[in-house]
């Protein structure tokens, strides 16, 4: 009853993981393909297929198109998979397999299409995100969906931990479609209603930076989040320099006054770093990023910052 | 006409499992006027383990017989699988089961009903009361090899424990009915003559033959037993027989309307006595006649189907039945059946709070760590 499935899988971040370790649970890996310059992704996938039947293949952008044509028609791929995978697909390439590409795209679609989901669901206070997978056509993120996973987005998420969640739920879908490859004569699939697209570009040093002016408490904890760890904080200024914020917390009402958002009220070992928002919250800021290092917030002070000094 | 395609397990535990539930269904259709209004399209699924099987006769159903709805008699974790099937041909899924399972996330799919008897509602709500009424909070499990592989057990237990319930021994019999015992809890009760409530979880013969070895061993320890719905379903007709206590779905001598027809033409329909597959049924065919209605109105598009439902409450052999618009799961009332001694001084009594009590189950969350459980549709081996 089921029908032959063999996977041509396309990844180039470890949140595939989880959603590549269920094909090759049940044994339907053709090859799986990795970019050049991530040498992580090849070493985790090399342990991953050991003893195995499934060929690595190493692409870059100049010969990815061919290597990946030559292994459809000469290995009998029936399906593409593609997990993070950072180059574009040509019309040849996606029609191929006999099931076609499917994409995991990790973000909910089609409200948030691009290259960068887990950042812009929390970068746009989204309180949920998860895993689209969609069939590949010419677009970038527009094909007909197949299936959706949710989960919500907790306060104190980070990009590395909703990442993790998000690979995980991958995990679920991924086994749904392999038995819908197997069992089913075609794949089902919904439009995306348009109506409801976003496309989100990279983010620029505006949407990492910390607005003082027009953030509120949890706003600026939600932007630190998002950049930790992968961007090592969210970006502020003072004295003219530049520091990340890796990690802070809301610590309570500031005390009435007429300081600007921004200003420094405590910077010592025992309150640690406090700074005002606009909203008349205290930040507690745990953890900062300089050129020089990973430091605790209150140590700041080494670096000649004193309270009443004005982040912006 | 509406085309009905219907997916039906069978079960050797409980022949009648899958006719009773479609005489259900076909006795309700024909009371309301809707026999030359639909047409039956069954399909056998075995155990409902198969999922190839389920998969693609539920494709088979919806390209070739060109079912309008597909009613699935299978537990829950075959529904995320035919969702997306269902939903890119707009299609409406009925998934109807016992109700033992607890789905891992809530989130509704836009053409999924779920309907079901909710055992693991009713279970979680037993769980509670042996933890609440008393003021001696340790208890024992008692359960069979077969209830403790569904989540109906984990409800149970949870319940108990989270309303300050004691887990002081937990007691699985053997599959075989050969190897039937209940020594080891008897030993661990004697000795340990506090624990008093044993929460029990036992279906068919299991039941029965629990029911056996237990009504003395009551007797002896002073036990007070809370029940399963199965366990209710199962209450000895003959003595002895202990007194026991739970809350389930549906009891025969729930005085209603709609019990008082229901049962009134089951008999007369199939020369036998009312049951929960046949209560199961008869509600998959309201709900079918809600969407019949909806049809009539050129209402066809699943996912407004839906919403349209939820509006109403049905007249049920359980009181009432309501599609939350949340979850798209059916609920229905609670009921607490208490039986004394040889099933003397019965009384029945709906739970006030079953709303509240609904809402506060369709918010939790099954453990996500936690993946065991038999495959198969329950009671269906």
């Amino acid at each position: 009853m089921s029908k032959e499935v063999k996977a041509l899988i396309l990844c180039n971040n470890p949140v595939s993981i989880p959603g590549i370790r269920e094909f090759l649970f049940y044994g339907k890996v053709g090859a799986i393909a990795v970019t050049r310059r991530n040498k992580e992704m090849q070493q985790i996938i090399r342990s991953m297929i050991e003893g195995l039947d499934v060929r690595l293949l190493i692409v870059t952008r100049k010969d990815y198109e061919e290597k990946l044509l030559d292994e459809i028609k000469g290995n009998g791929i029936t399906v593409g998979l593609m997990m993070t995978f950072p180059y574009v697909l040509t019309e040849e390439l996606w029609k191929l397999p006999s099931s076609g590409f499917i994409n995991f795209h990790y973000g909910l679609l089609p409200q948030c299409r691009g290259p960068q989901p887990i950042l812009w669901h929390l970068l746009n206070n989204d309180r949920e995100a998860g895993v689209t997978l969609h069939k590949v056509d010419g677009g970038i993120d527009t094909g007909e969906i197949v299936m959706q996973e949710k989960t919500a987005i907790g306060d104190t998420d980070t990009y590395g931990v909703l990442q993790s969640k998000l690979g995980h739920l991958a995990a679920k879908p991924a086994a749904n479609l392999l038995k819908i490859l197997s069992f089913g004569s075609f794949v089902p699939s919904n439009p995306q209603d348009e109506s409801k697209a976003n496309y989100y570009e990279m983010p620029g040093v505006n949407d990492l930076s910390i607005n003082w002016e027009k953030m509120e408490a949890w706003q600026i904890v939600r932007l630190i989040n998002a950049c930790n760890p992968w961007n090592k904080g969210a970006g502020t200024f003072i004295k003219n320099w530049f520091i990340g914020v890796t990690e802070a917390e809301i610590a309570g009402e500031a005390p009435a006054g007429e300081e600007e958002p921004g200003t420094i009220l405590a910077c010592d070992k025992a309150q640690g770093l406090l700074v005002k928002t606009m909203d008349g919250k205290k930040l507690k800021i745990n953890i900062i990023y300089l050129q020089e290092g990973f430091y605790s917030g209150y140590r700041i002070a080494e670096f000649s910052v004193t309270p009443g000094m004005i982040f912006n | 006409m509406l085309r009905i395609g219907v997916l039906l397990p069978r079960s050797t535990i409980f022949p009648s499992f899958g006719l009773d539930i479609l005489n259900g269904i076909k006795i309700c259709l024909k009371h309301y006027n809707l026999s030359d209004n639909y047409k039956l399209l069954t399909e056998n699924i075995g155990f409902g383990i198969e999922e190839a099987e389920v998969y693609s006769k539920a494709e088979k159903l919806l390209l070739q017989e060109d079912a309008d709805i597909v009613v699935a008699v299978a537990d829950l974790n075959i529904a995320e699988l035919l969702g997306p099937l269902f939903t890119s041909s707009n299609k409406l899924l009925l998934m109807v089961s016992m109700g033992v399972g607890i789905p891992d996330n809530w989130r509704p799919a836009p053409t999924t009903i779920v309907h079901s008897l909710n055992l693991s509602f009713h279970t979680r709500l037993t769980g509670k009361l042996a933890a609440n009424e008393n003021e001696n909070k340790k208890g024992a499990y008692t359960l069979s090899y077969y209830d403790a592989g569904y989540r109906h057990t984990y409800s149970m237990m949870n319940s108990h424990q989270q309303s300050g319930g004691e887990p002081m021994y937990t007691h699985v019999t053997h599959l075989k009915a050969e190897e039937f015992t209940l020594d080891p809890l008897e030993q661990f009760l004697t000795a340990n003559s506090d624990v008093k409530n044993l929460l029990c979880l036992f279906t068919a013969d299991m039941a029965t033959q629990f029911y056996e070895a237990i009504t003395p061993l009551q007797e002896k320890l002073q036990l007070q037993l809370y029940a399963s719905p199965m366990m209710l379903e199962a209450y000895p007709s003959t003595t002895p027989a202990p007194s026991v206590k739970g809350y389930t779905c549906w009891h025969p001598e729930i005085n209603n309307t709609a019990n008082t027809l229901f049962i009134d033409l089951f008999k007369k329909a199939t020369n036998k006595e009312a049951t929960l597959f046949g209560v199961l049924g008869w509600d998959t065919g309201l709900l079918l006649k809600a969407i019949a209605e909806q049809y009539q109105t050129d209402n066809t598009n699943a996912a407004t189907v839906i919403p349209a439902l939820t509006a109403y409450s049905y007249e049920s052999p359980r009181g009432w039945m309501k599609l939350d618009p949340a979850t798209h799961y059916t609920y229905s009332p609670s009921w607490l059946v208490t039986m004394n001694v040889n099933g003397n001084n019965k009384e029945i009594k709906e739970l006030e709070s079953t709303e509240s009590e609904w809402k506060e189950f369709s918010s939790d969350h099954y453990p996500e760590d936690s993946y065991a459980g038999w495959r198969n549709t329950y009671l269906c081996i």
